[in-house]
């Protein structure tokens, strides 16, 4: 089952064909390398875009958000089995 | 460089047509497969949300170990003790649908989205660039793998019209490409159950083989007096252009209008209510959701619509108005209405559901100069305004603070395919 989180983080990546693909982020002071990105979403809240990468750290799914409005990057859920 | 290619209508009267139904394996269950490569081969049974106790999808495993959609959460269990429920993703299911659209309309100019996991190709005057409809088959089902992932999977049907295009990809296995031509199409007829054969119905088939037809093809065998004295003048029609695999009223009608005929929202809730508060909240709550799409369409509607259903309690009320509304505050206050003899006699309620018809374009209705109208309309533009900018029910009735809201989502069949312009 996904563990809300809903917490802000630092993601660290780079530019691939004019796409951001995210390499690592930072949650409570630890840094999460990025093994895999296994979907992108592209999510509308109203008029704000946001974009869902679910991304495998460790073999343990994260669904990271960017509001591609603000800028911001949250965690929003882990998948814990 | 320019390309040339023979007029649509020239090419269409010499060849027949070319159409191609895409039919996503399991899509709710494999989409969260693709995301979450630890539920890769075991069997999934997606729920609307936790907690709820009906699987709305079940993965390629689970229903290999009889898990179907439909089937309760108990039932799953002692049907595949193993099944892990996982709840349902749909914005991540719009936005995958979205994307295949993109793919779609790369290779093909005629495509057309028939449901969320579901599209339709026409590639009949592209013969130049598609001589062989399995090449193309292939090519759509590669450019899947590649937009969505490896483990997302799509059969294709190929045929010369929609109905048995769709008949095609329902009977392929998973992953694969069938086609059906004018001279298997009476094998594969007498063949498929009824399940198979898009429009009809349950009660449509029980109705069938009351009458001792146990297949489509076998259809044929019934005369037109019979035929019509059972199912009337239209599905008597119907089922003989099916039982000769030939295009029904179904997929040859063509959408009448630009925009959408109605908008409505329902839910069913977790519990049984018969809490006055909460029945109101959740029917206002659906009502916002629905005359926000209303208003982003610029529409307006003459007909309203609210119902309510129990265990074996059904209610619903339809009010059909003089003119035109599209404030959720003037619609509410008028279901209020006719909500009254039904919380005089309250019953336990589970499902909710509104609904506004009749739509026009704004443009198109006489213009309301009364001055609470244009309040309203001034008030609804700064709201919307708002939500825009800073998400959904920034600014929501008093009436729902505290109260859990329900967000908005796609459905399966995708009513509301305009309003996601995926038409």
């Amino acid at each position: 089952m996904f563990q809300t989180i809903g917490e802000n983080i630092e993601v660290g990546g780079v530019y691939r064909h004019g796409h951001f693909v995210p390499k690592k982020f930072k949650w409570k002071q630890t840094v999460y390398p990025i093994e895999e990105i296994t979907l992108i979403a592209e999510i509308r809240d109203g008029q704000i875009k946001k974009r869902q990468y679910s991304v495998l750290s460790h073999t343990t799914l994260y669904r990271l958000l960017f509001n591609r409005d603000t800028e911001n990057w949250t965690l929003e859920e882990i998948f814990i089995e | 460089m320019s390309w040339i290619k023979p007029p649509a209508h020239q090419s269409r009267s010499q060849s027949p047509h070319r159409i191609l139904h895409v039919d996503m394996n399991s899509y709710f269950a494999t989409i969260l497969q693709q995301e979450n490569p630890s539920l890769r081969g075991k069997p999934i049974g997606v729920l609307k949300a936790a907690g709820r106790s009906c699987v709305i999808a079940a993965s390629k495993e689970a229903k290999k170990l009889g898990v179907t959609t439909g089937c309760r959460v108990k039932e799953a269990k002692l049907l595949a003790p193993q099944i892990i429920f996982v709840p349902a993703a749909f914005d991540i299911y719009l936005s995958c649908t979205q994307k295949l659209k993109a793919v779609f309309h790369s290779v093909c100019p005629h495509v057309s989205i028939f449901s969320l996991d579901e599209a339709f190709l026409d590639i009949t005057d592209d013969d130049l660039i598609y001589p062989d409809p399995v090449a193309f088959a292939r090519l759509v089902q590669t450019r899947v793998k590649e937009t969505l992932g490896e483990w997302v999977t799509c059969n294709v049907g190929i045929s010369h019209n929609h109905l048995l295009a769709k008949l095609a990809s329902e009977i392929a296995p998973k992953g694969t490409i069938f086609t059906i031509t004018q001279e298997n199409k009476d094998a594969i007829l007498a063949q498929v159950p009824f399940q198979a054969v898009c429009g009809i119905g349950h009660r449509l088939e029980k109705k069938l083989h009351a009458l001792g037809v146990v297949n489509p093809y076998a259809i044929n065998f019934l005369d037109p007096q019979t035929l019509l004295a059972h199912f009337g003048p239209f599905w008597s029609t119907e089922l003989t252009k099916i039982a000769r695999g030939e295009e029904t009223h179904f997929f040859s009608r063509t959408p009448k209008k630009d925009h959408m005929q109605s908008v409505g929202r329902t839910v069913t809730g977790y519990d049984l209510t018969t809490d006055p508060r909460s029945i109101e909240q959740t029917l206002r709550n659906l009502l916002e959701e629905a005359t926000r799409k209303l208003r982003e369409m610029d529409l307006a509607g003459s007909m309203i619509a609210v119902s309510l259903q129990g265990d074996t309690t059904y209610w619903s009320r339809y009010k059909r108005l003089s003119y035109y509304v599209r404030h959720s505050n003037e619609i509410f206050s008028l279901l209020k209405g006719e909500l009254v003899t039904v919380m005089e006699r309250p019953f336990p309620v589970i499902r909710f559901g509104v609904w506004i018809g009749n739509l026009k374009p704004v443009r198109d209705i006489p213009q309301n100069w009364l001055p609470e109208w244009e309040k309203n309309e001034r008030l609804y533009q700064t709201i919307d305004a708002i939500n825009h900018r800073f998400g959904l029910f920034a600014l929501k009735p008093a009436s729902l603070v505290g109260y859990k809201l329900i967000k908005p989502e796609v459905t399966g069949f995708l009513g509301d395919k305009r309003y996601y312009e995926l038409e």
